[in-house]
């Protein structure tokens, strides 16, 4: 619709302005007996006001989209009809004094300027948002502008006898082009940061729906938690009386594993929240990333040992062993290299993973467009890498990944695991972000294993 | 002497677990289940007719009113104000935190994020 109407404009423009630089260059004056002026204004009134009201029932939704087209090229046949019918029953009319451009000008003014008008104020009835001021606006330009011509070329040279005055239509025309265009820009602006503003308002709105919502959410779920781990607990102390069946100890074993997951998971997707309100501030501690990692990989590597898969630790050549320590929240990087690992572990059917340690001490290649840039200055970074020799990621994918559909899982992964959480991926980059760092995938491509790779600014001397 | 608490909570799977854990514990336990039957309580002991718990577990997600009323209503006459009030609840957030610590709660606990024992070694602890 905007660009129709931008169209609609320029049109107008050429027009207005090529009509009254013709009439300028190529009107006689016009000399006319006492009464016809009174004829020819009531008549062009008449077909302006036809016209207008022609295009506004036309392009109104009261009528049904066929017709609408054929209502349209028959006001335009209409006008015609009238012009020509003037031109053949009074051969001393106005319009048979004008040039044949001046005439098809004319019409076309008419037309477009009645066609604009119509849609804006058609638009300004349906829309609250949008334009009864540029509709008010462009219906009394047209006025003026109509009162004006006719003025111009009919009134004032039938009352001097002369056409000295007629330079003043470019003029005009060009002032009333500029006055439109600037209420147009005006008006634009305006709808606009209205729109703005009630865009903003709703985005206002959702959130702290979505935050309340939120909130609930985080009591009704942790409220029966709490007695299913009770119970649980309760059940593998023995308080009930000895379970006797290996099996359904074992069992009892892996479903209390399951919801202390479940609720991990579940505070955790809270926690991301609050982060990003900015309701909750990092407690940072003192942290041996390597004896973080470990701790994962112990935690892990009974999964890795029953798919039959490698989970190695290798600290990268010439890091040296002046590891820094860093000020991390460690449940939250611990969380982080937990979920890659883990998601290394379950898209990995042959060969194994490999955590990675490095130090990087000057700034090196921006990794890609998606990874987002280091927060300032140059400084040291430790990276944690992730290597699989699992599914492999395609490039799309990865740029998919990291332009923060985080909940999205690949469709690789989908098609060969089913539906599985996507949330991992999208705790562990807000928990590295809200430390200042970057978390980011580098993959040959499908079937070639993925890296996913964690960035901590080191701070201090390390 | 087995020191009495007086739990405030309206969920029936959690108050059956409490009343099987927290006596084995060692604690004299009362329940209420609603925030009207806590106010009427909060007055008995201001009163007189009632004794003194030796600690108070309060939810703040009641189905009548919110905990914190409670909590305010204990910390408003003298002879109340002293008792000691452990906030225990899966609701928690920054603003309610900040009030419940302007209006003087004990402790905060997020109900779901302690097992049974270690909620008991909070309270002993606590009660010491």
């Amino acid at each position: 619709m905007n660009f129709i109407s931008n169209l609609h404009f320029l049109i107008f423009a050429i027009i207005i302005i090529s009509w009254s630089g013709s009439l300028y260059f190529y009107s006689n004056p016009l000399l006319l007996a006492g009464p016809e002026w009174m004829k020819i204004t009531a008549s062009l009134t008449i077909i302006v006001i036809l016209e207008l009201f022609y295009f506004i029932v036309a392009i109104s939704n009261s009528v049904s989209p066929k017709i609408k087209v054929p209502l349209i090229a028959s006001s335009i046949l209409g006008l015609a009809l009238i012009v020509g019918i003037f031109i053949i029953e009074d051969e001393k009319n106005f319009l048979t004094r004008m040039h044949p451009q001046e005439a098809i000008f004319f019409m076309l003014l008419f037309i477009y300027a009645g066609l604009g008008t119509a849609i804006l104020f058609e638009k300004s009835l349906k829309s609250s948002l949008l334009s009864h001021s540029r509709a008010l606006y462009t219906l009394v330009s047209f006025a003026l502008l109509v009162v004006a011509i006719t003025v111009l070329y009919v009134f004032l040279p039938i009352i001097t006898g002369q056409s000295e005055y007629l330079w003043l239509g470019p003029v005009l025309a060009f002032l009333f082009l500029v006055s439109f265009i600037f209420g147009h820009s005006l008006t634009k602006e305006k709808a606009k940061r209205k729109e703005a503003e009630s865009l903003a308002e709703e985005w206002g709105k959702l959130a702290s729906a979505k935050d309340q919502l939120l909130l609930s959410l985080q009591h009704h779920l942790r409220t029966p938690i709490g007695p299913i781990k009770g119970y649980l607990e309760r059940i593998l102390e023995g308080t009930y009386g000895r379970e006797e069946n290996p099996v359904i100890k074992e069992k009892l074993i892996e479903i209390k594993k399951l919801v202390d997951n479940l609720y991990s998971l579940m505070e955790n997707l809270l926690y991301i929240q609050e982060l990003r309100v900015g309701k909750k501030s990092l407690d940072l501690e003192d942290c041996q990333i390597e004896a973080l990692i470990k701790n994962v990989i112990e935690e892990l590597k009974l999964e890795a040992e029953q798919k039959n898969i490698y989970l190695k630790y290798e600290l990268a050549a010439g890091t040296g062993e002046k590891l820094p320590t860093l000020m991390l929240n460690k449940s939250m990087i611990k969380e982080a290299i937990w979920n890659l690992v883990n998601n290394a572990v379950k898209y990995t059917n042959r060969g194994g993973v490999t955590v990675k340690l490095k130090v990087e001490n000057e700034e090196p290649q921006p990794i890609s467009k998606w990874a987002g840039p280091r927060p300032s200055g140059k400084g040291r970074w430790l990276k944690i890498g992730v290597t699989d020799t699992g599914i492999g990621m395609e490039k799309e994918e990865i740029d998919y990944f990291l332009r923060g559909k985080l909940f999205e899982r690949s469709a690789a992964a989908k098609k060969l695991y089913g539906p599985g959480r996507g949330i991992g991926l999208s705790i562990v980059f807000e928990f590295v972000k809200a430390h200042g760092g970057r978390t980011w995938a580098e993959s040959e491509g499908w079937g070639k294993g993925t890296t996913f790779w964690i960035e901590l600014p080191i701070k201090g001397s390390g | 002497m087995k020191p009495k608490i007086l739990i405030i909570e309206d969920d029936v799977p959690t108050i059956k677990l409490f009343k099987e854990t927290f006596p084995m514990a060692g604690f004299e336990i009362e329940i209420l289940d609603l925030g009207k039957k806590a106010i009427a309580m909060v007055q008995e002991i201001r009163e007189g007719k009632k004794e003194k718990p030796d600690l108070i577990l309060l939810d703040l997600i009641l189905p009548d009113i919110n905990g914190i009323e409670i909590l305010k209503e204990v910390r408003k006459y003298p002879e109340t104000k002293t008792l000691k009030i452990y906030a225990l609840t899966n609701y928690s957030s920054a603003e309610s935190n900040e009030e419940l610590n302007k209006e003087g709660i004990d402790k905060i606990l997020v109900k779901a994020q302690y097992s049974l024992k270690e909620l008991t070694e909070i309270m002993r602890e606590g009660l010491k």
